[in-house]
């Protein structure tokens, strides 16, 4: 934890328990990337909103899933929005607009 | 004569073919043989194209002899990955729910092929939907667990995993992968190939599978770096079907000139730390080499941005709504990993808000990206900080004591610049590691250049799994 790679290791941590299991990652979470966690994620008690937004998919979807599928969407969803706050922090102006059709940047050489 | 053919280079072979030594048929009659014989092996095969195969041969042969050539490519066989469309046979995404799915086109990136005088010969296997599911195991195709031809006891890779296996074991000369984040460079490095993530809209994504239409890229895997410089040639270039493709191609690069300037390669801060070991000394032994055309600079910075957030909010908002019919046909639940029958729902929770927020992220990250890499020709890093994990664990049992290390497979996804991967030397149980090159956008042919050098001073590439 001394050098700023391996603190946005750890702070991507989240990230990539964000993307277990519903995220959709073509490679496998674990080694996928720099966002590699070190130890497993924590399983935290989900929060209201966590549960909220799982009632949500319960409400359309709960006929065709069991108490045992529900829980674990509750918990990636708890773990993704613990990630998503991440996006937030990356300070950003109204000017700085999505890339609604996206176009790799290559700057003056 | 047969085992050699099979191992041969692109280039090698078509100067076989265009001095009669071998004719376009006979080379197509024996990698639908070894994809048929062997494929099952490794699980790496779908569906045999063998109509189509031979009728291109012959043509090929024709051409030949009437002495038309039109280009490296003309008369050598290859795969695809499942995702890509031909016509005439099905299309299966690897995924039982579109097993027997048809579509009445071929894909771009075949058509191309096929003007380049390329025979397809095989529809190659994939991780379901490319992992789009959140696959944490390797059995998540219906085709089986893909596995490495260095040991049948280890994954490939995903989520090309046919088209990685198949090249390594000799089984088609080149095939064309995807990469969402990983894809290519994955099985690549876990089934000891070389593999070419290019620039997102360099090849048309026109006909393939989508599971992040702002992520996805086509590119090949073959032996080596020459290899998918001829292969990445035929394929690029603007497509009016894909509104992502650019008119920028790409062209294979010449033969270096006499006193060209020395490469720049820079290596992340921390890149070995705490990966398994063989990994590491290969890596050491690797930037050893590469000394000899290049100057290292050490302990690289990245960007300290959430690479991680922004790619997985953005491929899981897009995949699950790329596979729509599979959520309101109640069609998750067909998929052949437990996890991914499940998987796509937390997905429906992503707010709206939070997508575009990733979208804004990304654009300041192509920027950040892009004043990174633009003191290098390139930055070096390990392509995985493991070998290939065994197929009777889940991903993040496989090594546990292995935790350090850092991989910009998600953080070059999420910027759409192209990396490279080629195989550097071999660890536990005998499997490959494998080296990863990323550089700027549409530096394509920097990556083959640096990558060539090291393949002309290393023979990794040209090793040969035991396939009988």
């Amino acid at each position: 934890m001394s050098d700023p790679i391996t603190r946005r290791e750890f702070a991507e941590r989240l990230a990539l328990a964000a993307a277990a299991p519903y995220v959709a990652l073509d490679v496998p979470a674990r080694p996928a990337s720099s966002s590699t966690p070190s130890v497993p994620p924590q399983q935290t008690e989900p929060s209201p909103l966590a549960r909220a937004l799982a009632e949500s998919i319960r409400l359309r979807y709960g006929d065709r899933l069991s108490a045992d599928d529900l829980k674990a969407i509750t918990q990636g969803i708890e773990a993704r929005l613990q990630g998503v706050e991440r996006l937030y922090r990356v300070a950003l102006t109204n000017g700085d607009e999505p890339d609604f059709v996206f176009s790799v940047y290559r700057g003056a050489d | 004569m047969a085992g050699d053919l099979a191992f041969a280079a692109i280039l090698e072979l078509g100067r076989l073919l265009r001095t009669r030594r071998v004719s376009a048929t006979e080379l197509a009659e024996l990698f639908l043989e070894r994809l048929e014989r062997f494929g099952p092996r490794y699980n790496c095969l779908v569906t045999v194209t063998p109509e189509r195969a031979l009728a291109a041969a012959a043509r090929a042969d024709r051409e030949l002899a009437a002495g038309k050539i039109r280009g490296p490519l003309h008369g050598i066989p290859y795969g695809v990955k499942d995702l890509v469309a031909v016509r005439g046979y099905p299309t299966t995404w690897g995924a039982e729910p579109y097993r027997s799915q048809t579509f009445d086109q071929d894909a771009t990136v075949v058509t191309r092929l096929d003007a380049a005088g390329a025979v397809l010969v095989g529809k190659l296997a994939m991780v379901e939907l490319a992992g789009g599911m959140g696959y944490s195991q390797a059995n998540a195709s219906f085709t089986g667990p893909g596995k490495t031809p260095w040991n049948v006891d280890y994954w490939s890779g995903g989520s090309s995993s046919g088209p990685g296996a198949a090249v390594a074991a000799g089984l088609v000369p080149f095939a064309i992968g995807s990469e969402t984040s990983g894809s290519i460079l994955t099985p690549a490095a876990y089934c000891g190939i070389t593999g070419l993530r290019p620039t997102y809209g360099l090849v048309s994504r026109h006909g393939a599978m989508a599971l992040s239409w702002t992520m996805d890229k086509l590119g090949p895997m073959a032996r080596s770096a020459v290899d998918c410089a001829l292969v990445l040639a035929a394929v690029a270039g603007k497509d009016p079907h894909d509104a992502s493709s650019v008119v920028r191609g790409f062209r294979a690069p010449g033969p270096e000139p006499q006193g060209h300037r020395r490469f720049r390669i820079g290596v992340p801060k921390g890149v070995i730390d705490a990966v398994q070991g063989e990994v590491a000394e290969n890596f050491t032994v690797t930037l050893d080499v590469l000394r000899a055309i290049a100057e290292i600079v050490p302990d690289v910075e990245l960007p300290d941005l959430p690479f991680g957030v922004v790619g997985g909010t953005i491929i899981a908002a897009e995949g699950v709504s790329a596979f729509d019919d599979l959520m309101e046909g109640n069609r998750l639940k067909d998929l052949t990993a437990p996890e991914d029958r499940t998987g796509g729902y937390g997905a429906l929770a992503i707010s709206a808000r939070d997508y575009l927020r990733a979208l804004r992220v990304r654009r300041l990250m192509g920027r950040a990206y892009d004043e990174l890499l633009k003191p290098f020709d390139a930055i070096a890093t390990p392509t995985r900080t493991t070998v290939a994990s065994p197929l009777d664990k889940p991903f993040r049992d496989a090594y546990p004591d292995v935790r350090g290390g850092v991989s910009m497979i998600g953080s070059s996804n999420v910027v759409g610049v192209p990396a490279i991967s080629v195989p550097n030397g071999f660890g536990l149980a005998g499997l490959p590691t494998g080296l990863s090159l990323v550089t700027r956008a549409f530096d394509e042919a920097k990556l083959v250049r640096i990558a060539r050098a090291y393949q002309a001073r290393t023979d990794w590439h040209m090793r040969r799994p035991e396939v009988v």
